[in-house]
């Protein structure tokens, strides 16, 4: 019995009105994604990456379509049911300006939990351990602003693991580090990915990081043209 | 992030000037009443003034008294004669408040006051002063004007025949009076000079009229019902005042003056609002891309408008203790500017002097202040908050 995609997008549609001109920026999405699995969103800018991102994230609502995550419909739900959901369910990356610029690290990592109505101890606990893995447990006190590009990066995706997500959604992770940097961000998140079969969503324009992911989503003119396999 | 710091400082230090000078203003009215309250010590509680109306041309004669003495109560009814004139002791001048009254009287009138030095003056007694402290040591000479004993010269002017004419007599001291100090604001007992009413009568020629009535009544409840009888009796020909009316008069004047006051002090919190409104609606739009952050990773639009509320109630905290605080401190200033430009003009009148009055301040009044600056605070912090509740995350990510 082949199981339930975690992720299920049909028909999405996302449509901009400007002015009196309606622009389609994600026009017919259908888009399974299972359990564990590590892919990419790519195409030229203008092609409806981000606008399916923010749909997948629960930051935007279709114009008419449904996303599924685990059998329920995502739409139907009110936005501060919205907000539970991403809190709970997903992890954001962003190219830049992830972080609270004055606030410490720890503090940095521990916001989702505190929004989840997390204790002290545990909030702590569990932000020092991801630290800690991500290879930033001596910095735990710093502020960001301390820290390098990369450094920056690996706190994001601290935060991003803090509650335990189903989904980490990365909008460009690497956008804005250099190419050995980027390099070793994608290798965290596909560790990450290996040992806790979170789902990994990114969208980039960077065929490096596409090329390390298992399944690379071309979209064009917000369609999806193809889709490529990585060998494993 | 300099730049936030400073602006947040900016808008404390707004409120703060604001809740300051509400505290300062408030403190100092406080003070005023609490002072103008204590000036009524003077006059005993059990007293009834009479004096001519304001708008009548009914005179005050022994016929008056006399009625006024078989009102049910009346311990005694003392007519009083009064008027400014020169007194001259030596090369010194000094223009005092002559007072022509009998001096029996004088204890039950002025609860406190009491003879220093000599003697008070016999009621018939036709050359005898009995001089208010300052009048004999005038605080601001180093000797004293005139000696119990000693020989002082009353000069006023009359105009007889439409021309200007100097009336001069010589009299002894007889007495000098304890010190009332700034409690004679409004009966300058410091000030005056007493003689007997017949002296009086005669020196100035008032033709048997008196300048008004002291009524001695058994107490303070005994002084308001006689002094609504004599009202009832008399209308609107004479003026009436027991202590209580005095207080309330001056208290609505005072009251009238502190509303002034509080509303001009108001007025500078609610331009501090503007302050607030537009910090706060700056750093919402600087923060636009963390507010979308906080959004992706869950924040609800409540936890939003909270963080922005809870910033401009803090900014309403802070701002209204720190202007407690400096409110005292300016209260304190205030007051000693305002006692120093008073005392010259009161100098310059020849009005009893109130140099410094001490502002007041009461914990109802911190505790309003604070209220106030929070609550403007919080109104001003309002709309930035829903603002800032209402991006749109996809929108606020978007921006660099």
């Amino acid at each position: 019995m082949a199981s339930e995609p975690v992720i299920r997008a049909e028909k999405l549609r996302k449509i901009y009105r400007i002015g009196s001109i309606d622009f389609p920026a994600l026009d017919g999405v259908d888009l399974d994604i299972d359990q564990g699995e590590f892919i990419s969103i790519v195409g030229p800018s203008g092609s409806g990456k981000s606008t399916l991102l923010n749909l997948l994230g629960a930051l935007d609502r279709p114009t008419s379509g449904h996303v599924y995550v685990e059998g329920s419909d995502l739409f139907r739900r009110n936005e501060n049911q919205l907000a539970e959901f991403r809190n709970r369910k997903l992890g954001f990356i962003f190219q830049a300006h992830n972080l609270l610029m004055r606030t410490s690290v720890i503090a940095n990592v521990s916001l989702p939990s505190l929004i989840a109505g997390d204790s002290r101890a545990k909030r702590t606990k569990r932000a020092r351990e991801l630290l800690e893995s991500v290879g930033l447990g001596d910095k735990v006190t710093r502020k960001p602003t301390e820290l390098s590009g990369g450094e920056q990066q690996r706190v994001a995706v601290a935060r991003a693991l803090m509650n335990e997500p189903l989904i980490v959604l990365g909008d460009e992770p690497t956008g804005n580090l250099d190419s050995k940097t980027g390099a070793e961000i994608v290798s965290l998140l596909k560790r990450i990915n290996q040992e806790r079969r979170t789902v990994f969503i990114l969208v980039t324009h960077n065929p490096e990081v596409a090329n390390e992911t298992q399944r690379v989503i071309h979209l064009r003119d917000g369609r999806i043209s193809h889709v490529e396999r990585m060998p494993v | 992030m300099r730049e936030r710091k400073l602006r947040a400082v900016l808008t404390i230090a707004m409120v703060m000037i604001g809740a300051g000078l509400m505290t300062a203003l408030n403190g100092m009215t406080t003070g005023m009443y609490e002072y103008m309250g204590a000036q009524f010590g003077t006059l005993g509680a059990n007293v009834v003034i009479i004096l001519p109306g304001m708008e009548s041309t009914t005179r005050i004669t022994e016929q008056t008294v006399s009625v006024i003495r078989q009102i049910k109560g009346v311990k005694s009814a003392v007519p009083f004669v009064q008027q400014i004139a020169t007194a001259q002791s030596g090369g010194d001048m000094a223009s005092v408040l002559i007072t022509g009254t009998d001096q029996r009287y004088l204890k039950d009138i002025f609860p406190g006051v009491e003879v220093a030095e000599g003697a008070l003056a016999a009621p018939h007694d036709s050359i005898g002063l009995v001089l208010g402290h300052n009048v004999a040591y005038p605080p601001d000479k180093p000797t004293p004007f005139a000696r119990v004993g000693g020989v002082l010269t009353i000069s006023f002017t009359i105009v007889k025949d439409k021309q200007p004419e100097t009336v001069k007599r010589t009299f002894v001291v007889r007495g000098i009076l304890t010190e009332v100090g700034t409690a004679g604001m409004f009966l300058p007992v410091d000030r005056m000079v007493f003689m007997s009413l017949p002296a009086a009568t005669n020196l100035f020629d008032t033709a048997g009229n008196y300048s008004g009535v002291n009524v001695i009544t058994n107490g303070p409840d005994e002084a308001e019902r006689i002094a609504s009888e004599i009202r009832r009796i008399y209308g609107r020909s004479f003026e009436v005042y027991t202590s209580k009316t005095l207080i309330t008069m001056i208290q609505n004047i005072l009251g009238a003056f502190s509303l002034f006051l509080g509303s001009v002090a108001s007025v500078s919190l609610i331009v501090a609002s503007v302050g607030i409104f537009a910090g706060l609606y700056t750093s919402v739009m600087e923060r636009t891309r963390e507010i979308g952050l906080l959004k992706a990773i869950g924040f609800k639009k409540r936890g939003i408008l909270g963080v922005f509320l809870g910033e401009a109630t803090l900014i309403g905290v802070i701002g209204g203790l720190l202007g407690d605080a400096v409110g005292v401190v300016l209260g304190y200033g205030m007051a000693i500017i305002a006692g120093q430009v008073r005392g010259e003009l009161t100098t310059e009148m020849g009005a009893p002097q109130i140099s410094y009055v001490p502002p007041l301040f009461t914990p109802e009044n911190f505790l309003y202040i604070l209220v106030f600056s929070i609550v403007v605070s919080m109104l001003a912090g309002a709309y930035p908050a829903w603002r800032a509740s209402r991006l749109d995350p996809v929108v606020a990510l978007r921006k660099e």
